[in-house]
C-alpha cells in the first residue's frame, strides 16, 4: 500500500496557511517584505524542483532576519505599524519556509499564519477576511492533524492519511460551529479602552451644497448605507431625504440644524433601520422621521423638516419610524420662498414665461423646460459668476444640484415655497436582506414644492435623473446580503446585540409549546426516519442482551470490573482465581461452572437456571458493591 | 467501574492557551470582532480538541494476558487485546509502571505485545492501565486508567555465578550420561521468549507462523540430582545465581532440589517442578 509522510502534508498545509493571509494582505503590506516573500518563494520552487534544496541553517536565518528588523524599526510610524509588523512577520515566515521542517519548525509557521490572520483583522474588516478566515481555519486545523501524526509516526498509510484528512475537514467544521456559538455568546463589555478604528470613509453629502463645486459623487460606487425594511409599505421609487436646505447665501445652500420633539401624523408609515458604511452626520429617511432610536452608536435626533442628525459621526445602527405621505408643513412654508435680489431681476421674465394656471401646472412646466433645454453633465465646467444665472442662461448643462436650484428658485420667484432636498434616490432592493443598498453613487439633489392642504411634494428636475430602483444579478445581491450579515452580525456586534440575541432565545424558550410546534411533511418523515432508527436500535441492543447466555454477561461484567478471563485460561481456570479473590462467592462461581458444563458438554439446556443464577449473582454483586 | 481520565497541557498548548488570554485580552480592550472571532476559533480549537480525544480514547477495552514466566530486569512481552469502537481510534499510547507500547490505529480488533521490565522478584500488581494519546492536535494529552487487578510473580533474574551446591551423581545417571555422550539433545517443547536467550534457541517457524517469538528448549534424560541450598543466602545476587543454575540444570535433565530457610522443595524435574521452584526463588 503506497506511504505517505505527514509530516510532508503538515509542511504543504502549513505554507498554504501562510501564504493565503500573506495574498490577502499583499496591497497593505510593505514592498520590501513582499520582495522578500516572492524572491524567498521562487528560490524554494527552483530548488525544490531540482531536488537539491538545503534547509537554511538557524545563525544564517537570524543573519538575514536581522537587517529587516533594522528596517523595520527604522521605518516605524503609529499609523503604519501593522502592515509593518505583518511585514517583518512574513519576511520571518519565508526564512522559515527555507529552514528546516522539524515538527517544531512546522507548528511556527501555523503559528506565523495565524498572526497574520490576527493582524488582518486589526487591518481589514471587509467579508473577504471571513472567506480568507475560514480556510485558514480548515488549513491549519487538517495540518495539525497531520503535524501530529508526523511526531508519532514517520510514514503512514495512504489510506489513514485520507482518513486523517477527512477527520481535520470534520474537526474544522467543529471548529467553525463552536467559533459561531463563542462568538455570540462572549461577554462583551460596554466600553472598552481603546476604540478600534472605524474604516470608513466620510461621505461627500453634507449640510452644504454648492451647485459651483465638481463633485465625484456620482461615480463612485462605495456603499454608503444599507436601510432595512423592518414593517409598513415599501415605496417603489424611493427618495432618501438626508438634508433639507433653507438657506442660500453667495451660491451655497445650507441646511439648519437643530432637535425637533417627535410628531405624529396620520397615514401610511414605516419601521426601518439604518446601518451606515461610510461616516455620516445625517441619516436617510425614506419620507418625514417620526420617531428614531439609537440601538447603538452615536445618538440620532429627529432635525427640522424630517430629517435625522447623528450627534457625531460614527458606526452605529439606528430604527427610524417614517411617514410615508406628502410631508406635513413645519416651518412656515413663507420661509422657502427667499431669491436672492441679484437673480431675481434676472429670473423674472423667465418664470412668468413659464406660470401656468395653478400651481401643479406651474410646476410641470417648470421642469418641464428645465429637462428639455438644458442637459445633464457631471462635469459643467467652472461658473462664471452666480453658479444658477450661469447655469440658465450661459451654459445650459449641469448636474442635479443645479436643476434643483435653477427650479426652485423659478418656482420661488413665482410664489410657490419651494427648497432642495438632498440624499440618495433610488439604490438597489435586496430581496434576500430585505433592504435597499444605498451607494455614494446614489447621491441626489431634488426638490419639494409645497402645496397648501396637501404638504410638501417631492419633484425631480434632472433628466433621467429620477429615483429607479436598480436590479443588480442574483450573485451581486448574494454577495451584499453576505457582506450584510457579516457587517451585521460581526464588525458591529456588540452587548446591545448580544442582550437581543439572549432576550429573544429566552423569549422564544418561555414561548414555545410543544402543542404549537407544527411540523411541515418532510420534516416529519425525517423526524419520525430518526425516531424509529433510534428505536430499532434500542430494541436490537436489548434483543442481543436478551439472547446473551448469561455466563457470557457474566464474563463482560467482570471484565468491566477489572477481572477479564484471558484468552488462554479455561472458564474453570478463571473461575478458581474469581474464587481466590472473592472466596465469599466461591459458591456461586462454582454454581455457575457446573451450569456451564452441564450445557456445554452434556448437552443440557441450563439457560432457564442461569438465568436465575444471573440474578443471584447480579443481587449479590449489589450487596457486596463489586 | 471507575472511569478517570487525565489531562495535560503540552508546550504547545501552553502556547495556545498563552495565545488566546492575549488575543482575549486585545479584543476586550479594543472592541473588535475580528480578535473575538480569532479568540473565539482558538477556544472552539481547545474545545474541539478535547472532543476529539476523548472519543479516541472512549470506547477502547483493554486485555491484557500475562506470558508464563516473567524474570526481573528483563524485558518481558504481554499480550494486549484491544477492541475498539466503531470509529477508528489513532495514535494511542499503552503505558504502565514498567513500560509502555504504542498503537498508531486501532480498528475494532488489535493485538499486539506490551514489553514491560520488572525491576526486581517477587509479587507485582498492575492496578490500572494508563491508555494515552495526544491526539488530534497535540495541545492536550489525555490519559484513560483502565482499572486493571492483575498480579504476576516476577522471578529471580537469572545471572551466571558461584552458586553454593550439593551434586548427588546417581548409579543410573552415570550409565545414562555414557550412553547418551555425543548423542543430540531431544525436543522437549516451547517456553515463551526471554530477553538475552541465545538466538540458536529462538524458534523461528513458531516466529513466522504465529507471530510470537519462543524458545526451543530441549530435554536431557535425568542423570543427576542438584541440591542448591539457599538457607545461609540472602543477597539478591545469589539468588539471581542460583536461579541460572537452576534453569541449566533442569535444562540438563538433572533433577533439582532446593533448601529454602522456611522450606525444602524435594528434588524434581519438568515444567511444573522449574514452576515450583521459580515461585519459591521469587517469593524467599
Amino acid at each position: 500500500m503506497p506511504e505517505v509522510r505527514p509530516l510532508s502534508w503538515a509542511w504543504a498545509l502549513a505554507l498554504g496557511g501562510v501564504l493565503l493571509p500573506a495574498l490577502y494582505l499583499f496591497k497593505d503590506l510593505p514592498l520590501w517584505s513582499e520582495v522578500f516573500f516572492v524572491g524567498g518563494l521562487s528560490y524554494l520552487l527552483l530548488k525544490e524542483g531540482r531536488g537539491d534544496f538545503k534547509p537554511l541553517a538557524l545563525k544564517a536565518q537570524l543573519l538575514i532576519l536581522a537587517p529587516f528588523l533594522g528596517l523595520t524599526f527604522y521605518t516605524f510610524t503609529p499609523e503604519t505599524l501593522v502592515p509593518d509588523l505583518l511585514g517583518f512577520l512574513l519576511v520571518l515566515a519565508t526564512l522559515k519556509l527555507l529552514g528546516e521542517r522539524a515538527p517544531r519548525d512546522i507548528l511556527q509557521l501555523f503559528l506565523l499564519g495565524g498572526l497574520f490572520l490576527v493582524g488582518a483583522a486589526v487591518w481589514r474588516l471587509d467579508l473577504v477576511y471571513g472567506l480568507v478566515f475560514v480556510l485558514e481555519v480548515a488549513l491549519t486545523v487538517t495540518g495539525l492533524f497531520f503535524l501530529y501524526a508526523g511526531k508519532e509516526v514517520p510514514v503512514l498509510p495512504q489510506r489513514t492519511a485520507f482518513l486523517l484528512l477527512a477527520l481535520g475537514g470534520l474537526a474544522t467544521l467543529g471548529v467553525l460551529l463552536l467559533t459561531v456559538f463563542y462568538f455570540l455568546f462572549l461577554p462583551r463589555p460596554q466600553y472598552t479602552f481603546w476604540a478600534s478604528s472605524w474604516g470608513a470613509s466620510r461621505t461627500g453629502l453634507s449640510e452644504k451644497v454648492a451647485p459651483g463645486e465638481v463633485s465625484a459623487l456620482k461615480e463612485d460606487p462605495t456603499v454608503a448605507f444599507r436601510v432595512r425594511w423592518i414593517s409598513g409599505p415599501r415605496p417603489k421609487k424611493p427618495y432618501f431625504r438626508v438634508f433639507v436646505y433653507q438657506d442660500y447665501r453667495r451660491g451655497v445652500w445650507q441646511a439648519r440644524s437643530y432637535k425637533r420633539p417627535p410628531s405624529h401624523t396620520k397615514g401610511p408609515w414605516a419601521w426601518l433601520e439604518v446601518l451606515p458604511q461610510i461616516e455620516a452626520v445625517g441619516l436617510p429617511v425614506p419620507g418625514y422621521a417620526l420617531k428614531v432610536k439609537t440601538l447603538k452608536g452615536p445618538r440620532a435626533f429627529l432635525a427640522p423638516e424630517g430629517t435625522v442628525r447623528l450627534s457625531s459621526p460614527g458606526p452605529g445602527l439606528w430604527r427610524i419610524k417614517v411617514f410615508l405621505g406628502p410631508l406635513p408643513p413645519e416651518t412656515p412654508p413663507s420661509q422657502f420662498l427667499e431669491v436672492p435680489v441679484t437673480l431675481k431681476e434676472d429670473l423674472l421674465p423667465l418664470a412668468k414665461r413659464l406660470e401656468g394656471g395653478g400651481p401643479w401646472e406651474t410646476v410641470a412646466r417648470v421642469l418641464a423646460y428645465l429637462r428639455e433645454n438644458y442637459t445633464y453633465s457631471l462635469k459643467p465646467g467652472a461658473p462664471r459668476g452666480e453658479p444658477v444665472r450661469w447655469f440658465l442662461f450661459e451654459s445650459h448643462r449641469g448636474h442635479c444640484e443645479y436643476f434643483a436650484s435653477a427650479a426652485v428658485f423659478l418656482l420661488r420667484t413665482l410664489g410657490l415655497p419651494a427648497r432642495v432636498v438632498g440624499g440618495y434616490a433610488g439604490g438597489e432592493w435586496n430581496p434576500l436582506g430585505g433592504y435597499y443598498l444605498l451607494r455614494e453613487k446614489d447621491a441626489h439633489t431634488w426638490i419639494e414644492v409645497f402645496f397648501p392642504f396637501q404638504g410638501w411634494v417631492p419633484f425631480d428636475p434632472t433628466p433621467l435623473g429620477g429615483a429607479t430602483l436598480k436590479r443588480s444579478a442574483w450573485w451581486r445581491s448574494l454577495w451584499d446580503y453576505l457582506q450584510f450579515k457579516w457587517s451585521y452580525w460581526v464588525i458591529t456586534y456588540d452587548l446591545g446585540k448580544q442582550l437581543r440575541l439572549v432576550r429573544g432565545l429566552s423569549q422564544k424558550m418561555r414561548s414555545f409549546s410543544y402543542s404549537k410546534l407544527a411540523l411541515k411533511g418532510s420534516l416529519r418523515i425525517w423526524l419520525g426516519l430518526v425516531l424509529v432508527l433510534v428505536l430499532g436500535a434500542g430494541a436490537w441492543r436489548a434483543w442481543r442482551w436478551r439472547k446473551e447466555p448469561p455466563w457470557e454477561k457474566f464474563l463482560r461484567y467482570m471484565a468491566r470490573r477489572g477481572h477479564p478471563k484471558s484468552s488462554s485460561q479455561t472458564f474453570k481456570e478463571y473461575v478458581e482465581e474469581l474464587a481466590c479473590s472473592f472466596p465469599e462467592a466461591r459458591s456461586l462461581f462454582e454454581e455457575l461452572l457446573s451450569l456451564y458444563y452441564r450445557e456445554a458438554y452434556g448437552g443440557e439446556d441450563t439457560r432457564k437456571d442461569q438465568k436465575k443464577w444471573w440474578s443471584k449473582f447480579k443481587a449479590f454483586a449489589r450487596q457486596r458493591k463489586f | 467501574m471507575k472511569r478517570r481520565y487525565r489531562v495535560r497541557i503540552t508546550l504547545a498548548g501552553y502556547l495556545l492557551v498563552a495565545l488566546t488570554l492575549a488575543l482575549a485580552l486585545a479584543a476586550v480592550n479594543t472592541g473588535n470582532n475580528l480578535l473575538y472571532l480569532v479568540t473565539a476559533t482558538f477556544l472552539a480549537l481547545m474545545t474541539v480538541s478535547g472532543l476529539f480525544s476523548w472519543f479516541n480514547l472512549r470506547g477502547v477495552r483493554v486485555q491484557l494476558e500475562p506470558p508464563k514466566e516473567i524474570f526481573a530486569a528483563t524485558p518481558t512481552p504481554f499480550r494486549v487485546d484491544l477492541k475498539g469502537p466503531l470509529w477508528p481510534c489513532l495514535f494511542l499510547t499503552l503505558k504502565t509502571p514498567y513500560g509502555k507500547t504504542a498503537l498508531p490505529f486501532l480498528k475494532r480488533r488489535k493485538t499486539t505485545e506490551l514489553w514491560l521490565t520488572f525491576p526486581s522478584r517477587g509479587s507485582y500488581r498492575l492496578e490500572s492501565l494508563e491508555l494515552s494519546s495526544g491526539y488530534p492536535l497535540g495541545f492536550f494529552r489525555r490519559a484513560r486508567f483502565i482499572p486493571f487487578n492483575l498480579e504476576v510473580l516476577v522471578y529471580p533474574c537469572p545471572l551466571s555465578g558461584p552458586i553454593k551446591e550439593e551434586g548427588v551423581e546417581t548409579e543410573e545417571g552415570r550409565a545414562r550420561e555414557a550412553f547418551r555422550r555425543g548423542e543430540p539433545e531431544d525436543w522437549a517443547g516451547l517456553e515463551p521468549y526471554r530477553e538475552g536467550a541465545p538466538l540458536s534457541r529462538l524458534a523461528w517457524k513458531s516466529l513466522a507462523r504465529w507471530g510470537k517469538p519462543q524458545l526451543k528448549t530441549f530435554e536431557a534424560p535425568s542423570y543427576g540430582e542438584l541440591w542448591l541450598d539457599l538457607r545461609g543466602l540472602r543477597s539478591e545476587r545469589e539468588i539471581s545465581f542460583a536461579t541460572q543454575r537452576i534453569l541449566e540444570a533442569l535444562q540438563a535433565g538433572q533433577k533439582v532440589g532446593l533448601r529454602l530457610p522456611k522450606k525444602t522443595i524435594p528434588p524434581g524435574s519438568g515444567p511444573s517442578h522449574r514452576k515450583i521452584l521459580l515461585e519459591a526463588l521469587a517469593r524467599a
